[in-house]
C-alpha cells in the first residue's frame, strides 16, 4: 500500500445536558498528517425526542486544530434520520502536527424548555443523552 | 477476461441485537485498486447506531466505529455513485480484506459517564470495545459469511468468545415486538458489503 493513505477517523461527542457547553479535547493519533475534510452528523439519541426524521441544526460545533492554533469555524449540526447519507465533507486542508490537540466545544440547540432540564440543572425523563460525531477526511501514514 | 471493474460483495447475517460480525476475504487477484465501497441493509431503522470497520492488509481505512448509515446511499442517488468513493484508492492485490459490523454499537454509549457530567468526547477505548481485526480470537461472532456469493461460513446463532456487548436489546434501540413502529428492526437481517475493485 501507499505510504500515506486517506483515513476517515471518526470522534464520538456525548451531550449529557441540554444547556452546558460540551468541550471537546482529544489528541489525534500520530500518524494523522493533514486533514482534508471535516464533517458532523448525529449519531444516536436525539430519535428518541423527536418523531421528525430531519432537524436542520441540533447544535453549533467550534473546532481547532494544532493545538489550539487553526479554527475551522463555526459548524451546523443537522439530524437526519433518514437512510440517505452523504459523503460530502467540508472541504479543508490542515496540516496537522502530530499528537496534538483536536479542541473546540459543541452547544446543543433543541430540546432546551423546562420539559428537559430542571431549574436545578438536572434533566428530566424527556431528556436523551445524544452522541454526535465529527469525521475528520485525513492523510495517514499509518 | 479481465473487465474494467467488479463488485466484489459480501453478505452478513445479523442474528440479534448488539451482535458484532467479523469477515475476512481476499480480493479478487485480477485487480489492482479498491475505489469505493457500500453498505446495503433491509432494515433503515438497524443502520442508525450500527457501525462497521474496514481494513485492508491489516491498515485502516475506517475506524471500527464508523457509522454504517454513512455507508448506504438512498434510491435518488444513482446505481454507480451509491458509494463511499476513496479519493486515493486503496492499492491491492490479492489483499487480505476485513470488516467488522456492529449492530445498534453506539446505543449502547449513550450512558457513558466517562467525561463531565455536560458531556464530551467519549474515549477510543470505550467505543470499540474490543480490537478485534488482528488475530481474530476475539470475534465475538461471525454467523454467516458469504463472498461473492459462495457460502464461506455459517454458525448462525453461535456466540463465539466473549463479547463486550449483551445479546438482549440494547437501550435505546427500536422495539422489535411492535410492528406499528416503523423504527421496527427484525432479526436476523442481512447487510450486504459492496466494494468497487478496479484493475
Amino acid at each position: 500500500m501507499n505510504k500515506t493513505r486517506v483515513i476517515h477517523y471518526p470522534v464520538q461527542c456525548i451531550v449529557r445536558q441540554p444547556l452546558t457547553p460540551v468541550n471537546i479535547y482529544t489528541v489525534l493519533p500520530g500518524h494523522i498528517r493533514k486533514v482534508v475534510g471535516v464533517k458532523a452528523v448525529h449519531s444516536v439519541g436525539v430519535q428518541l425526542m423527536s418523531t421528525d426524521s430531519y432537524l436542520p441544526v441540533i447544535g453549533y460545533l467550534s473546532l481547532e486544530f494544532n493545538n489550539r492554533q487553526y479554527h475551522i469555524g463555526h459548524i451546523d449540526v443537522p439530524f437526519d434520520n433518514r437512510a440517505e447519507a452523504s459523503d460530502a465533507y467540508l472541504d479543508t486542508s490542515i496540516d496537522i502536527v502530530p499528537g496534538s490537540l483536536l479542541s473546540g466545544h459543541y452547544e446543543n440547540k433543541v430540546f432546551t424548555g423546562t420539559d428537559y432540564q430542571r431549574a436545578n440543572g438536572t434533566v428530566t425523563d424527556k431528556w436523551s443523552n445524544y452522541i454526535v460525531t465529527i469525521y475528520l477526511k485525513a492523510l495517514s501514514d499509518d | 477476461m479481465t473487465r474494467g471493474f467488479r463488485y466484489q460483495q459480501v453478505s452478513l447475517r445479523i442474528s440479534e441485537s448488539g451482535q458484532r460480525v467479523y469477515f475476512n476475504a481476499e480480493s479478487h487477484k485480477d485487480y489492482t485498486l479498491l475505489k469505493g465501497i457500500s453498505l446495503s441493509v433491509g432494515y433503515e431503522a438497524a443502520l442508525f447506531g450500527s457501525t462497521f470497520g474496514f481494513r485492508v492488509n491489516e491498515k485502516k481505512i475506517l475506524d471500527e466505529s464508523h457509522e454504517a448509515h454513512l455507508l448506504v446511499f438512498g434510491n435518488d442517488v444513482p446505481h454507480n455513485q451509491r458509494m463511499l468513493f476513496f479519493e486515493t484508492p486503496v492499492p491491492i492485490h490479492a489483499s487480505k480484506l476485513e470488516g467488522i459490523y456492529t449492530d445498534s454499537a453506539l446505543q449502547a454509549l449513550l450512558g457513558n459517564t466517562s467525561y463531565s457530567p455536560g458531556g464530551g468526547v467519549i474515549p477510543p477505548a470505550d467505543v470499540n470495545v474490543k480490537k478485534t481485526f488482528v488475530s481474530g480470537k476475539d470475534i465475538v461472532s461471525y454467523s454467516r459469511v458469504i463472498a461473492d456469493a459462495v457460502l464461506v461460513s455459517d454458525n448462525a446463532g453461535v456466540i463465539v468468545g466473549g463479547g463486550g456487548l449483551g445479546t438482549g436489546p440494547v437501550a435505546g434501540s427500536p422495539d422489535p415486538t411492535n410492528p406499528s413502529n416503523p423504527l421496527s428492526v427484525y432479526y436476523p437481517y442481512d447487510v450486504r458489503i459492496t466494494m468497487y475493485l478496479s484493475v
